[in-house]
């Protein structure tokens, strides 16, 4: 079904040192594009419609692709005029393939490949949650030849192992349930708190004692470390929240909620950190990446940073900024596989909702 | 003028048009997989016709009605395409092109109506309705196809079968691009229902329209909100 010459222009493109890679993102709420060029971020621009979905307590897909549909000629005219970049100096085109929502998926990937046809220009497909880890080449420089990523958001939570972010990506494990930001913004409902509960959560934890109540820590026991050693589950957390503010709410009891944000946090970043500081030690890695949302979290940042230090481990952690969505973590890992010279994808490929996180790019 | 006219209202429709004169067209079935399919199918219509992206110099695309995420691939892919090249994009009803086909092929003349319907699914159907009429010299008409001029009578619906019946009452000429199983039992008689959206009519009505000066976004005919209910309190969990 591919002509032939798309199929030349796509063979043509062989390791460049210093790609320009434009990156288009789309997989939940933020519209993302961004130019990269090597390891250089020249402009990252993001439409978000996250206010649009606060009244409904969590993201809407068709309200999210609807703003996407509305916000991807805007943010690319916008990402290219502010790096002063015409299109045709575009080495390659990378968007997000999955994980994701299929609506706002099928928005980026259905642009990019239009992009790309109208252009000529080389596309690929990638994987959203390695992504994350990406970005922070664009912050931190050079990978080294091997490190752990953890990735945590309101979407995912996953720990991988690699030895090359463009081709040799390997999931140790992930989350059995609920991913970390999602049990923040469940239990920031819980309590009362405005979606998305995750900011509020950190905001009134800094206030309160961790130690004040000793939530589960899952998938921790004896028990769990031959089949679960690295992954992570949550809901059981979020149960046991709600089952003591019921119980205080039943005593009718005021509830202490900065030391329930407090000790709830501190289970989350204390299971995150010791599972990731483990597997360091188990694979003899010494650097690790955090990245997604969640890496906002100031509980994970600082005890990550304590584990981290006391263990004589490496942590990168990028700004907050490019731990959200966006699309400088797509064009950084597209300039990645540019670099590395992995062949573009074909131009029928799909969007992949649940895209397994042995799947770089498409 | 060569133009790349597009529709994922009812299936992909991908063509490409020198003026009115069709260079290649290609059709898939599909209700899904928009995202995977739509641009390889571009790809092989732009081969077929001989073309390369540099030689388009319009995009058109049909807006709908019609579901929401493939209708938003097509969308999406006409205004970037257009963006990539700096070209313009139009828009235009995928249900006017269902008309000017249906008068094209019955051969529709004098002073007529007829509606157009679509499946909407969730038991409901999209429709609007037209006049036919003889062109009279000096007189405006939307859409033009030889000596016949069509003009919308009124804006895109959607309705349950029930609903539909007070608004096409009347009107002796039902036609749609698919069957419409739905319609079992309203009273409702199709004429015809294989009168897919034909990317030659769309740049058709697209040129016409521009040259009438009509502004033509590419913005899509949902019709529906998002489905999204505002949460209750918490669920107890114990």
């Amino acid at each position: 079904m591919i002509s032939d010459e798309f199929a030349r222009n796509h063979s043509r493109l062989s390791a460049v040192n210093e790609p320009l890679v434009l990156g288009i993102e789309s997989s939940c709420d933020e519209t993302g594009v961004a130019l990269v060029r090597g390891q250089e971020l020249l402009v990252d621009a993001v439409a978000s419609s996250v206010d649009e979905h606060a009244r409904f307590g969590g993201i809407i897909p068709e309200i999210a692709s609807r703003a996407h549909l509305e916000a991807m000629i805007p943010t690319l005219e916008r990402a290219l005029s502010t790096a002063d970049v015409d299109l045709g100096e575009v080495d390659a085109i990378a968007v997000t393939a999955g994980p994701g929502l299929i609506g706002p998926l099928t928005v980026g990937v259905s642009a990019a490949k239009a992009l790309s046809l109208a252009t000529g220009k080389p596309i690929y497909g990638v994987n959203h949650v390695i992504g994350h880890a990406a970005v922070d080449q664009l912050v931190h420089g050079d990978f080294p030849d091997e490190f752990l990523a953890l990735v945590v958001s309101g979407g995912h939570s996953s720990m991988l192992l690699v030895d090359d972010i463009a081709t040799g990506v390997r999931e140790l494990g992930s989350t059995l349930d609920d991913a970390a930001g999602e049990a923040f913004d469940k239990v920031g409902r819980l309590l009362g708190l405005p979606y998305p509960g995750g900011p509020h959560i950190d905001r009134l934890a800094r206030e309160g004692d961790p130690e004040a109540i000793r939530f589960p820590r899952g998938l921790t026991a004896a028990k769990d470390q031959a089949a679960h050693a690295y992954d992570f589950s949550f809901s059981g957390l979020k149960t046991a929240v709600a089952r003591w503010v019921e119980t205080q709410r039943a005593a009718g009891k005021e509830l202490p909620i900065e030391d329930i944000a407090a000790s709830f946090a501190a289970a989350v970043a204390d299971v995150l950190t010791a599972k990731t500081i483990a597997a360091c030690d188990r694979n003899g890695v010494d650097t690790v990446v955090i990245g997604g949302g969640f890496s906002a979290n100031s509980q994970l940042r600082e005890m990550a940073q304590q584990r981290c230090t006391e263990a004589g481990i490496t942590l990168r952690i990028p700004p907050i900024k490019y731990c959200t969505d966006n699309g400088a973590m797509i064009a950084a890992l597209g300039s990645s596989m540019v670099t590395a010279g992995v062949a573009p994808s074909a131009l029928d490929f799909g969007v992949d909702s649940s895209m397994p996180l042995s799947i770089t790019h498409v | 003028m060569v133009t790349l006219a597009l529709d994922t209202s009812n299936g992909i429709a991908v063509g490409v048009t020198d003026g009115s004169t069709e260079m290649a067209t290609r059709r898939l079935s599909t209700g899904r997989q928009h995202a995977e399919l739509l641009s390889p199918l571009i790809d092989e219509v732009l081969h077929a016709a001989n073309v390369s992206p540099q030689d388009i110099t319009e995009v058109v695309v049909g807006t709908g009605p019609a579901p929401f995420t493939g209708l938003r691939a097509g969308l999406v892919a006409a205004r970037t395409f257009a963006f990539g090249r700096g070209i313009d994009g139009y828009g235009v009803c995928s249900l006017d092109a269902v008309a000017l086909a249906a008068v094209e092929r019955l051969d529709l003349g004098g002073d007529q109506f007829i509606a157009v319907l679509s499946d909407a699914r969730r038991k409901e159907v999209y429709g609007r309705t037209y006049r036919v009429s003889a062109l009279v010299p000096g007189e405006t008409a939307d859409v033009r196809l030889g000596d016949i001029a069509l003009s919308p009578l009124s804006e895109p619906w959607v309705e349950r079968p029930g609903g539909a019946v007070s608004l096409i009452e009347g009107i002796p000429t039902v036609v749609s691009p698919t069957p419409l199983p739905i319609l079992e039992g309203s009273g409702i008689e199709v004429t015809g229902d294989d009168f897919v959206v034909e990317p030659r009519l769309l740049a058709i009505i697209a040129q016409q329209r521009l040259a009438a000066g009509v502004d033509q976004p590419v913005e899509p005919l949902y019709l529906r909100r998002p489905d999204a209910q505002v949460p209750g309190p918490a669920k107890k969990a114990v």
